[in-house]
């Protein structure tokens, strides 16, 4: 539980400020936590077995689930809470960005002549996925004040709340553990050249430039706004990274031009369509022997239908449309159609390293036969743990 | 949200004519639970001007740790009531 980053780029945080973040992210662990235990013993005691009396049948998918509980207290409790909080992150960090934005962006300017650059492109038209959503609740979304430093701030502000400290003092647990996760497991894969897509602020982007110091590093994201902000962001902690507007489903990049392609909870925020693209061009600008790697929610198929639904939920009702027409696709046949080969597919957990540190990465890469998968994992809880997959070109 | 950005599945009736997700009989209800969340902030940001007030006058400031741990058992109390009897 710690809404205060730690990198440079940070609005000056008052008493009240402090407060109104320590409130939240306690509001939304009780409400993970807590709350979501109640919705599970309501429906195993109450939702689960009323729905077999109407059904003949127990719930078999998430959708079901969600049926089942819907018209339930402890759903009703739980959810509204959460949709709640969730405004609440936002309403919280707003207007913290507007009183710091002059500082914000004389601090941005201070560094912009350090290493790494940004390119927005002009005529570039935002994707409805982006530009028609306030995705998480948040208003405005990635496009949020233009081409400010607005999006990228307030949505950093607003992660750091939300996400409780489970995703580290910069936001970058997901790029250090899924980071350290292939260096130790494939130590002589040493890319040269890594393409991030749907960055937003580069939170994690960076692990891999610190994991691999000699690669360039390229970040893009359809949003020009939170790469302004990356960028900065970026610089102020030293790191040389390329952040470029471009949309995954049409890299403006030469054939074979990666050694790794990356991506955190992007996927499930495209549509289908936009996904399928998005794998056919990552496998052309991969090279041969080159690894296409994505950090997500697990799919469906691999997990129990309660815990899928409570995954879903957000597809539901944190306004992210795509979410569960994700979760149902199958991960391996995706990476086929995108021309990889389906002996060359790769999926694994990763715990924490913030949480559990870097020993405990090593020890799930020794014993992988024992992964389980279930609620915790991709999500912000107690005991949480990170999912990957993706495919090498070959 | 706009109807054509909806999920294809979402199940009938779960979001109000201003395309927010609505969960109580009530729609009133949906608007008092956040009225109830600010309350609670507010109060919550109170707690935390005393606690400065008393550290400027001489108190002992309390670690991050203390304040966190001080925050979630606030948050567990005021909240009691929705929990699901055990």
């Amino acid at each position: 539980m710690i809404p205060q980053l730690q990198h440079a780029m940070r609005p000056e945080m008052t008493v009240e400020d402090l407060a109104r973040g320590q409130f939240v992210s306690g509001l939304r662990s009780f409400i993970l936590n807590d709350l979501a235990a109640d919705m599970r013993q309501a429906y195993d005691a109450r939702a689960a077995k009323d729905f077999s009396s109407q059904y003949g049948h127990e719930p078999k998918n998430g959708a079901e689930v969600h049926k089942a509980l819907r018209p339930d207290p402890a759903f009703k409790v739980y959810s509204a809470m959460r949709v709640e909080a969730q405004r609440m992150v936002w309403n919280t960090v707003g207007p913290i960005v507007a009183r710091e934005f002059d500082r914000l962006n004389d601090a941005a300017d201070s560094v912009k002549d350090k290493l790494g650059n940004v390119k927005l492109a002009p005529d570039f038209e935002v994707p409805r996925n982006v530009s028609a959503l306030d995705v998480h609740l948040m208003p405005g979304s990635y496009t949020r004040g233009g081409n400010t430093l607005e999006a990228g701030a307030v949505y950093d502000q607003g992660l750091a709340v939300f996400s409780m400290g489970l995703m580290g003092a910069n936001l970058d647990d997901i790029g250090l553990s899924m980071s350290r996760y292939i260096s130790r497991k494939f130590p002589d894969f040493q890319p040269a050249a890594i393409l991030d897509m749907g960055c937003t602020i580069g939170h994690n982007t960076l692990p891999w430039k610190k994991t691999y110091p000699t690669a360039k590093v390229t970040a893009i994201d359809a949003a020009g706004s939170v790469l302004l902000y990356g960028s900065a962001r970026a610089k102020m902690q030293g790191q040389d990274i390329d952040f470029v507007q471009m949309s995954a489903d049409a890299l403006d990049f030469p054939d074979q031009s990666f050694d790794l392609v990356f991506s955190s909870m992007f996927l499930h925020e495209i549509s289908t369509k936009t996904r399928e693209k998005a794998f056919a061009e990552a496998y052309r600008v991969l090279k041969p022997g080159g690894l296409m790697l994505h950090m997500e929610l697990p799919p469906n198929d691999q997990m129990s239908a309660f815990d899928g639904f409570y995954l879903d939920w957000d597809s539901w009702y944190n306004e992210e449309p795509f979410y569960k027409a994700f979760r149902d696709q199958d991960t391996r046949s995706i990476c086929k159609a995108a021309g990889f080969g389906a002996a060359d597919y790769l999926q694994f957990v990763v715990p924490s390293i913030g949480i559990y540190g870097a020993d405990a990465i090593d020890a799930a890469i020794a014993n992988e036969e024992k992964q389980k998968l279930d609620q915790s994992t991709g999500r912000l809880a107690e005991g949480v743990q990170w999912f990957g997959f993706g495919t090498w070109k070959l | 949200m706009s109807e054509s950005m909806k999920p294809k599945d979402a199940l009938p009736g779960i979001y109000g004519p201003d395309g927010r997700p609505t969960f109580f009989a009530d729609p009133a209800m949906d608007r008092f639970a956040s009225v109830v969340l600010n309350m609670a902030q507010e109060m919550w940001v109170q707690d935390a001007r005393i606690a400065a007030l008393e550290v400027a006058a001489g108190g002992s400031p309390p670690t991050d740790a203390e304040r966190e741990a001080k925050a979630l058992a606030f948050v567990h109390r005021i909240f009691a009531p929705l929990r699901e009897p055990k």
